[in-house]
């Protein structure tokens, strides 16, 4: 069953341990600027939107990418980069509109999200559940959910 | 010969410096017989004897700077390489704050495999244009804590 992210930003504290356990994953050292995942300060008080790589259906990443490095992978509902066939050109960096694509300096590669092959570090250790790994059925289940009782409330009262 | 100064050949017509004699050179060729890669040559022509080197064949072994009998070769200048400039392109600036990110090539580029323009941001604020295009497509209303049956 293909799984994936979501984030709700209302219930993030901005703590940052998503960032911590990421890069722990990822790069051995618990170092914020080499996380995946990046918590974004929003411009009221208190909004903090914890942000990765939405694995979009039609990546523009995949598209600009000169050598074709960059693939979905289906089975686990992922965007990933294919670092035998990367040639850190940095196009996939333009061309992300989430600014998700990162670049490192140090190890001159891209990186980005990949769902840390099935088991989300960052869903694992958010204490308030701001990020949840969940099946995409759910998560259509809860949005046709959401809009039904936004509708019932007003046919309800027009019936009354 | 008579104290002719052997002329270096210049290559593409820019500057080829690495090799050099020095007007001590007198074209006794010991040079151009004694390098192992064969990256010396002469030529006689119109009453000159012009000697050439090639870069891209030399391996800097400095072989021809041990035989010179009059010590001509500057060897030196084989080891010194300064950096040229290859090649300058215009940079488009980011939007916001004006930090130069990508050449203006580049950036069209993208532009038309996107099939849109690319907006050129810093890395700065293109974590803040996340935040923009998310709360654009957000859902409308979260969705509720255990919704799920």
């Amino acid at each position: 069953m293909a799984k994936q992210l979501i984030v709700e930003p209302e219930k993030c504290n901005g703590c940052g341990k998503c960032e911590m356990v990421c890069s722990l994953r990822h790069q051995g050292i618990s170092n914020p600027a080499l996380s995946r995942i990046r918590v974004i300060q929003g411009e009221q008080e208190g909004f903090h939107l914890p942000m990765h790589c939405q694995h979009c259906l039609n990546p523009p990443c995949m598209t600009v990418c000169p050598r074709k490095a960059i693939s979905r992978d289906e089975e686990l509902n992922r965007v990933l980069v294919d670092y035998g066939l990367c040639i850190a050109c940095k196009m996939c960096v333009a061309a992300c509109p989430f600014g998700v694509m990162q670049f490192n300096e140090e190890r001159g590669q891209t990186f980005k999200c990949d769902h840390c092959d099935g088991d989300p570090q960052c869903a694992r250790f958010c204490e308030p559940k701001a990020i949840d790994y969940v099946e995409t059925v759910k998560m259509e289940m809860d949005r046709m959910r959401a809009a039904a009782r936004r509708w019932a409330a007003p046919t309800r009262k027009c019936a009354a | 010969m008579g104290g002719t100064h052997a002329q270096v050949c210049r290559i593409g017509g820019s500057q080829m410096s690495s090799f050099i004699v020095n007007e001590k050179c007198n074209g006794c060729l010991a040079c151009v017989q004694n390098c192992p890669n064969r990256a010396l040559d002469y030529r006689d022509h119109a009453g000159k004897r012009v000697l050439m080197h090639n870069m891209g064949l030399c391996a800097r072994c400095g072989q021809c700077w041990r035989v010179c009998p009059e010590q001509a070769v500057e060897f030196r200048h084989l080891l010194e390489s300064p950096w040229q400039e290859v090649v300058a392109l215009g940079l488009t600036a980011c939007r916001v704050c004006g930090e130069p990110v990508y050449t203006f090539d580049y950036g069209k580029k993208v532009s038309e495999k996107l099939r849109m323009p690319a907006e050129a941001l810093c890395p700065a604020h293109r974590r803040e244009k996340g935040l923009r295009v998310w709360s654009r497509i957000r859902p409308a209303s979260p969705p509720s804590p255990g919704g799920a049956r």
